[in-house]
């Protein structure tokens, strides 16, 4: 058998390059993966709006809020700015609202009508909202809000609107938990 | 027979230029985001009624809880004080009428609905079966009443429905309490 030696030279001559370039490839996509900068600033962060519940508290840096709530039987209560929402710096996130959990969510619940939570941009423009509503002894609600983008040094603000039933007992409770999730 | 040098100079060109594409098309554009959550908690609890109804007229109703009322007059009253707003903290609180919806109000000549306590502040009123008022300026809750005059044209009932909206003043935290005023014949 005739082997052409200079042809099997030049295959794995090619294939050694197409390995190089192959491995170089990945090893620069590993590097851009790991070498990404981490930032500590925080781009989004929490307000006392003009109608801050008394109570409230507002954590370490404005990164999150405990917001003390009412409900009065068979009363709308409504808190136009409970906490307001604060882009601090030049960049464009997007922000969503998303239920996480309710507790001491027992039969006590019944005593609710609604709980509404409401996104809205710096013009008054609704942007999403989360609506608690009662069936039996349990709470209903969407999942989340779609992402919305703010502009730059946009205050948005959350509207939160309580109802509880015609003849609720004072002194039920529920706690809700919410995150309020950025994408930059 | 030799293949000419340009023809293997050109397949290598091609081979070269085939394996750059391949390359470059196999190539994966990656956007990187943050992505963080601030959390929010939010403890709700059931309180008793900061602002009460008090019933003024026998016919009228309030509901659990003295936070929605119905109030019921006959036909053609005047200047009747139907409803008593108290106020059980020592907030300060302001007051309005606000028309939601309503039934066969086309019999009313003449319905006027006002606070006073002392002085009058006219919330809503009707003339010839069409609303000429159907809110009025905040007045402050300070031994408020609410009043009524109706006259009508024809036999009937007529509904309006309210809010009376309670306001916590310099702020924009406020409640609704459901009113309805009936007149009947």
């Amino acid at each position: 058998m005739n082997v052409n030696y200079r042809k099997t030279l030049k295959l794995v001559t090619l294939l050694a390059s197409a390995l190089l370039i192959g491995s170089v490839s990945a090893a620069v996509y590993y590097s851009l993966n790991i070498s990404g900068s981490l930032t500590t600033a925080v781009t989004v962060c929490f307000d006392h709006g003009t109608d801050w519940p008394s109570g409230s508290t507002m954590g370490t840096g404005n990164t999150s809020v405990t917001l003390a709530l009412k409900a009065y039987p068979n009363t709308t209560l409504t808190y136009e700015k409970a906490v307001n929402v604060s882009n601090t710096q030049a960049v464009t996130p997007s922000i969503r609202l998303r239920h996480i959990s309710i507790t001491n969510g027992t039969a006590d619940i019944g005593n609710f009508t609604f709980l509404n939570i409401v996104l809205l941009d710096d013009t008054g423009v609704q942007k999403g909202y989360i609506n608690y509503t009662v069936s039996g002894n349990n709470f209903i609600s969407s999942e989340s809000t779609s992402y919305e983008m703010m502009n730059a040094n946009d205050e948005w603000t959350i509207r939160i609107e309580t109802k509880a039933k015609p003849d609720a007992t004072a002194g039920i409770s529920a706690t809700l938990q919410m995150a309020l999730d950025v994408q930059e | 027979m030799k293949k000419p040098k340009d023809l293997k100079r050109a397949k290598n060109v091609a081979f070269i230029v085939l394996t750059l594409f391949i390359l470059f098309q196999t190539q994966d554009t990656v956007k990187g985001s943050t992505l963080f959550d601030l959390p929010l908690q939010m403890p709700a609890n059931v309180n008793t009624p900061l602002v009460i109804l008090q019933n003024m007229t026998s016919d009228s109703t309030i509901y659990a809880n003295s936070t929605s009322a119905r109030i019921t007059v006959v036909d053609n009253i005047a200047d009747l004080d139907v409803l008593e707003i108290l106020n059980e903290t020592d907030n300060a609180w302001q007051l309005q009428l606000l028309v939601y919806n309503d039934t066969n109000i086309n019999r009313l000549a003449n319905c006027t609905i006002w606070f006073h306590n002392g002085s009058a502040s006219v919330q809503i009123r009707i003339t010839g079966g069409n609303y000429s008022q159907m809110s009025g300026e905040p007045c402050n809750l300070v031994n408020s009443k609410i009043a009524i005059t109706a006259t009508t044209i024809t036999q009937g009932t007529s509904c309006i429905h309210t809010f009376l909206k309670i306001l916590h003043p310099e702020t924009s935290t406020y409640f609704l309490y459901a009113i309805t005023f009936e007149i009947t014949s």
